[in-house]
């Protein structure tokens, strides 16, 4: 030790002095002092030094675990094979395919955490992990990082490749918390994905009017409780349980909703992103908007609502964020019921701003009128819509078919941070309730009990307001799913024979040209005719219940309005669907399900014509199918489906499929 | 790693309903944050084409700790944190990462020790981490944005520094002449050896504090942080042991309390088998008294103190900001995508721009924002007194600190001519609630006001230091509705004169003089709400305007307008 290591040799002396003085002639009588464990109770005294905290966290006031295991096969085996990618050397389907998972890219395990740090106010967030069930045994379902992309000892904070790849979250983590005050009740969410609606024509998801089939589930249906109440629910009331994102839209950000706000004043505020400026630059891509209402309650005898709604998207296209793509829509909202009587009336403007575009602004009206049709026991709603071609909101229930939209960026759609939609930019036939810009119509719909057979018809016309594109999109109802599992993970545009179809979530779309403009110039405006038929009916057989939905739509695009459907020629596409299922409970716990759905499409001597045949679209699809739920006990299912499919186009001869798919789906939600 | 750590706690999760009801065996804890953050900015010399004018960032995340207690002896402690930035869906930017993990308990119910991640502190000239720049006078009364950096940054364990290492203490009572000892010791790992240029380096210390009875208080520290030889190529081995003294006696009578304390000490910096390593070793002494009128809640304190210019002790003179660091936010500004400093807007929000190590050198600062005890209480080369006075209102309407130092080089740095600080400060806090009697919601309103002269005389114009610093904050605290409060805030800082800022080798010699000159005006104007969903929930909004000028420097003066949006949750 150096000699002058210590200046203040008295610091020492002192220090050895009372050590020794104070310490050795008692120190047998000395006891612990710490008898009591720090990190279960709180301590009497604390050290000024040493260790902190001293004392144990708190623990979450709740916690909860909830989620799902759903295992989802799917075994295609194609009799005629279908031209995946057209080309010089076309790509097929394979004769067989196995494919454990669903491409719907929603993963076979999820847990959802929720923890509740006080009564009011709780985060949850989810973790989602994949099983293909590939054969790739390794120690981890990740499988082995390369050597190079490994964490090093020296250095094990780095690695170029995140460990555990085969887990992550799906909807990621949000933060909320509520109150109810005197001058009302508070929420608030931060983070996301959030689901949130405004109003149709700001911000929603498609929901329709229920006429949807049940054969093949969706990856988020829930597991009921008994086998038989899928079905039972459909029939009864009119919609299966849905999960919370239906009819909404994904959000990421900070979200206030309020109510009984002084003034009987109702608020919904955001300002985050959605999907379609998503991503992680800095720049100011926001989507920011809400509503504020009032209900008049007894307004005369019923209840009134008003509301003011908006939603303004921002992206920014440069890195000085000076180019922007700007969409704005702003509306106003009345609701009234009275009795059978109801009124949802949504009128307001929106406009499109973009590098290349300064689009004025246009309206948007869409008007619902619910009244008994002749008598009360046929309920109706009548429908009538108009958007401008300006008003671009892809956020909304109607499609962007009038503008090509600025894309920010080259990333895919569907992929996060893509600017591009994944939906058509053409004319597309879209079913009763769906809108598109560039549009009016008005549908109606009815509704009628006759005994246990539920009808419901609705008939819907629609004309463009600018001759805008050439092009008219539709697409296959009957084997939708099969076909959209001919493109796996990703979403390819112009892929199929002749490159006209295009993947999207869970379905696909087919593009077709119409012939009769001069020179490039279009001519006409395309009207469009929808008519649905559902029809729903429960009884019992040999002491079981049955049930059969059936659901048939025709539509048709042709130059001249019309007040139904076009069955002739003088439409540029005809387009059939027909499906038929029966639902039948075998046993308590097993359900017999059986589908049956046919489609015509048809085209005119003004649409393309096949070089082959010299003949327009003559298509014919076919799906015939069998299934079973089976009940596994509290929470938990079993469902096979077996499906034949078959589809031709007898003019455009490379245009075809024949094949059988079996799907076989467990679940169980916890 | 990370990913197995999630699974382990994800597992420990699906226990807690079991482990709850088994006598709260497992048990959660943690915390959950978003941040959102939309920032304005503008040049204000000329137009600025180079800098986007407005950007968005934040986050969401939760910190989820599983606490489990297999018995009564033993503690673990895991904590995992999962972050998704703003804009991310589908599982896109998400981030899973360990936060901390340890073990900590009891042995033969005597001695306790913690392992793992620990938060340690023993005293101001030993190991401490001390409060940033300005923090004493640009208080966050609504705790808003401290909260989330002294979280992150594990600056909210009474001025505690992480550390990754072991701890134990264990105590000892007696019966006559001496009440208690009290014995603390810790080491830790500062860096991994490489294998061949860096050594492990290590931290140990500890303290032993004796409590001869409620009258007296001794304590001994110790702390060294050094190279653990053979464990690299590297032959060199640095040793900078600290060892200290302390005291303090106290007299508690009814209405008054007398206290004198002090530490005192001496440290060494060596770098063994280093033939250019200087030996370096200086001392200190710091001693205090203090006389508290309790009727009156007032009290007044001298200090004086002589800190050697050569005493070292990493431990208590690291500091918390770096200034070499460049923010996240506007990281490079202006037409000529100059580098931004940091500035009052960063040390708020920014939690990248503080440091969690403890660094062997003296790290950079900004005289701007303090020149006299840039490394807190045991900043070298300093003597001289400092007073403070306080008082409180016994019904808590207001309370009152003032602090005044007068402080001096020992030895001048590059001339004999000595530096002199001359520093004041002030603190008011009213609860003007507290005067209103059929007022039940808080109001507070908060000020604090502070100046310091920096000044070095010379007959060579060369060696002339004059540097003027001021600054004050008013802050409005306001329950306009239960739970609800209204924030407004006003800061400023001016600074103008010249200093020289020291650049020194890697042995913490001075070798070379830097000019700093410094005119700047900032001024921070935030208006805001906070609501507390709960204790531990609580959501802000905070708008701030904040403008830096430089009236006379070549860096361009700008403008930052920031939207704040902030949401906390403990548990």
């Amino acid at each position: 030790m150096d000699s002058n290591y210590f200046r203040f040799k008295i610091v020492r002396k002192l220090a050895i002095a009372s050590f020794a003085i104070v310490f050795s002639p008692i120190l047998s009588k000395g006891q612990a002092s710490s008898s009591v464990p720090e990190f279960t109770e709180k301590l009497k005294s604390v050290s000024k030094v040493g260790v902190f905290p001293k004392n144990a966290p708190d623990g979450l006031y709740n916690f909860s675990t909830t989620g799902f295991y759903r295992f989802f096969g799917t075994f295609t085996q194609m009799k005629d094979q279908y031209i995946a990618f057209d080309g010089d050397v076309p790509q097929y389907t394979k004769p067989r395919s196995l494919f454990i998972g669903d491409d719907s890219q929603l993963p076979n395990f999820t847990l959802n955490f929720s923890g509740r740090p006080a009564p009011n106010a709780f985060w949850n967030f989810d973790l989602y992990a994949f099983q293909f069930l590939e054969g790739n045994v390794n120690p981890t379902y990740g499988g082995q990082i390369l050597e190079e992309q490994r964490p090093t000892i020296y250095n094990p904070m780095f690695t170029a490749t995140k460990p555990g790849q085969s887990m992550g979250l799906l909807l990621g983590i949000s933060t909320n918390a509520g109150i109810s005050t005197d001058y009302g009740n508070i929420g608030v969410t931060l983070g996301g994905t959030q689901w949130l609606s405004i109003s149709d024509l700001t911000l929603a998801a498609f929901r329709g009017y229920n006429r949807f089939m049940l054969f093949e589930r969706n990856p988020w249906d829930p597991v009921t409780a008994n086998i038989e109440d899928r079905y039972n629910t459909f029939y009864s009331q009119g919609n299966i349980n849905q999960d919370t994102r239906w009819g909404e839209r994904a959000f990421n950000g900070f979200t206030v909703r309020a109510n009984d706000l002084p003034g009987n004043l109702d608020l919904i505020a955001m300002v985050g992103k959605t999907e379609l400026n998503g991503g992680f630059l800095a720049l100011p891509n926001t989507s920011y908007g809400g509503k504020i209402g009032r209900a008049w309650n007894g307004f005369l005898n019923g209840n009134l609502s008003t509301y003011i709604n908006t939603l303004n998207t921002r992206i920014f296209v440069d890195s000085m964020s000076t180019l922007e793509v700007q969409s704005n829509i702003v509306s106003g909202q009345i609701k009234y019921d009275y009795k059978q009587f109801g009124i949802d009336a949504e009128i307001g403007a929106g406009r499109y701003i973009s590098p290349i575009h300064d689009l004025p602004w246009g309206e948007a009206i869409n008007l619902k009128i619910r009244f008994p049709f002749v008598t009360e026991k046929i309920p109706a709603e009548l429908q009538v819509y108009r958007v401008h071609p300006n008003v671009v909101n892809s956020n909304a229930i109607y499609w962007n078919t009038a503008v090509t939209e600025y894309t920010a960026n080259d990333i895919p759609a569907g992929s996060v941070g893509s600017s591009a939609v994944l939906r058509p930019f053409a004319s597309p036939i879209v079913p009763i309730g769906l809108m598109t810009n560039n549009r009016q119509g008005i549908n109606l719909n009815l509704e009628h009990q006759i005994g246990d057979l539920k009808l419901s018809v609705a008939n819907g016309i629609a004309e463009e307001l600018e001759a805008i594109t050439n092009l008219i999109t539709f697409g296959h109802p009957v084997n939708q799913l099969t076909r959209s599992r001919f493109w796996r993970w990703d979403f390819p545009a112009g892929v199929g024979p002749y490159g006209r179809q295009s993947d999207i979530f869970r379905d696909t779309y087919e593009t077709m040209r119409l012939t009769d403009d001069s020179l490039g110039t279009l001519l006409n405006t395309k009207k469009f005719n929808v008519l649905e038929v559902q029809g729903k009916y429960k009884t019992k057989l040999f002491h079981r219940d049955l049930y059969v939905n059936l659901l048939n739509r025709y539509s048709s695009v042709q130059k001249n309005l019309s007040f139904t459907t076009v069955f002739s020629e003088e439409a540029y596409l005809r387009h059939y669907s027909n499906e038929l299922e029966m639902y039948y409970q075998l046993f308590n716990k097993l359900m017999l399900t059986t589908y049956f759905g046919y489609e015509r499409v048809l085209g005119n001597y003004d649409t393309e014509l096949a070089l082959e045949t010299g003949k327009p679209r003559d298509q014919q699809g076919t799906g015939i199918g069998f299934g079973f739920d089976i009940d596994l006990g509290r929470n938990a299912g079993l469902y096979l489906r077996h499906r034949f499919f078959a589809f031709e186009d007898r003019s455009f001869t490379k245009d075809q499929f024949r094949g059988q798919e079996t799907l076989l789906e467990i679940k169980v939600a916890f | 790693m990370k990913k197995i750590l999630v699974i382990l706690i994800t597992i420990a999760l699906t226990q807690t309903s079991f482990g709850q009801s088994q006598g709260k065996r497992i048990w959660l804890s943690g915390a959950a944050r978003n941040v959102l953050f939309f920032d304005q900015y503008e040049g204000l010399n000329q137009a600025d084409t180079m800098t986007a004018p407005r950007l968005n960032s934040g986050h969401t995340m939760v910190d989820l700790a599983a606490n489990i207690q297999p018995n009564s002896s033993t503690f673990i402690h895991g904590m995992v944190r999962i972050r998704n930035d703003f804009g991310g869906f589908w599982g896109a930017g998400v981030t899973f990462d360990v936060r901390q993990m340890y073990l900590k308990g009891i042995i033969a119910n005597t001695v306790r020790y913690q392992i793992g991640d620990i938060n340690y502190k023993l005293t101001p000239y030993t190991l401490i981490n001390p409060k940033h720049d300005l923090e004493d006078i640009f208080l966050d009364y609504s705790n808003v944005f401290t909260e989330v950096i002294d979280y992150d940054l594990f600056y909210n364990f009474n001025n505690a520094w992480r550390q990754q290492g072991a701890a134990v203490d264990f105590g000892l009572e007696f019966s006559q002449y001496v009440s208690e000892l009290k014995f603390n010791g810790f080491i830790s790992r500062q860096n991994p050896s490489n294998f061949t240029t860096t050594n492990d380096r290590l931290l140990a210390g500890g303290n032993i504090t004796m409590v001869q009875s409620k009258y007296a208080e001794f304590g001994l520290n110790y702390i060294n942080m050094f190279d653990l030889l053979g464990t690299a190529d590297d032959s060199m081995q640095l040793q900078n042991p600290v060892i200290t003294g302390s005291f303090n006696f106290k007299m508690d009578e009814d209405d008054y309390l007398a206290e004198l304390f002090g530490e005192l000490g001496n440290s060494k910096t060596l770098v063994n088998n280093d033939t250019l390593a200087p030996e370096i070793s200086d001392y200190f002494y710091d001693l205090g008294a203090k006389g508290t009128y309790k009727p009156m809640g007032a009290s007044v304190q001298v200090n004086y103190k002589n800190v050697g210019p050569k005493f070292f002790s990493p431990g208590a003179q690291t500091r918390r900001l770096d200034y070499n660091r460049v923010p996240l936010g506007y990281g490079r500004y202006g037409n000529l995508q100059s580098t931004r400093a940091i500035g009052l807007m960063d040390m708020l929000r920014d939690a990248s721009i503080y440091n969690t190590s403890l660094s062997t050198g003296l790290g950079a600062f900004n005289p701007s924002y303090g020149n006299a005890t840039p490394y807190g209480d045991a900043t070298p080369n300093r003597r001289g007194v400092v007073v403070k006075v306080a008082q409180q209102d016994e019904k808590e309407r207001w309370n009152v600190d003032l602090e005044t130092g007068s402080l001096s080089e020992i030895v001048g740095q590059g001339t004999a001519n000595l530096r002199s600080f001359n520093y004041f400060n002030a603190r008011v806090g009213l609860n003007v609630d507290k005067f209103l009697s059929n007022w039940k919601k808080s109001i507070n309103i908060n000020g604090s006001f502070w100046s310091e002269q920096t000044t070095r005389n010379s007959n060579l114009e060369f060696e002339k230091v004059n540097l003027s610093n001021m600054a004050m904050d008013v802050n409005l605290d306001f329950e306009f509705i239960e739970n609800g409060f209204l924030l407004a805030g006003y800061r400023m800082l001016t600074s103008e004169g010249n200093e020289y800022t020291s650049i020194r080798n890697n042995y913490n010699e001075v070798t070379f003089f830097t000019p700093f000159v410094s005119d700047v005006n900032e001024t921070l104007l935030m208006l805001g709400g906070r609501f507390e969903f709960s204790e531990k929930s609580t959501l802000s909004l905070i708008w701030s305007d904040y403008q830096s000028d430089y009236p006379t420097d070549l860096r361009e003066s700008y403008r930052m307008n920031s939207m704040s949006i902030i949401f906390n949750m403990k548990f």
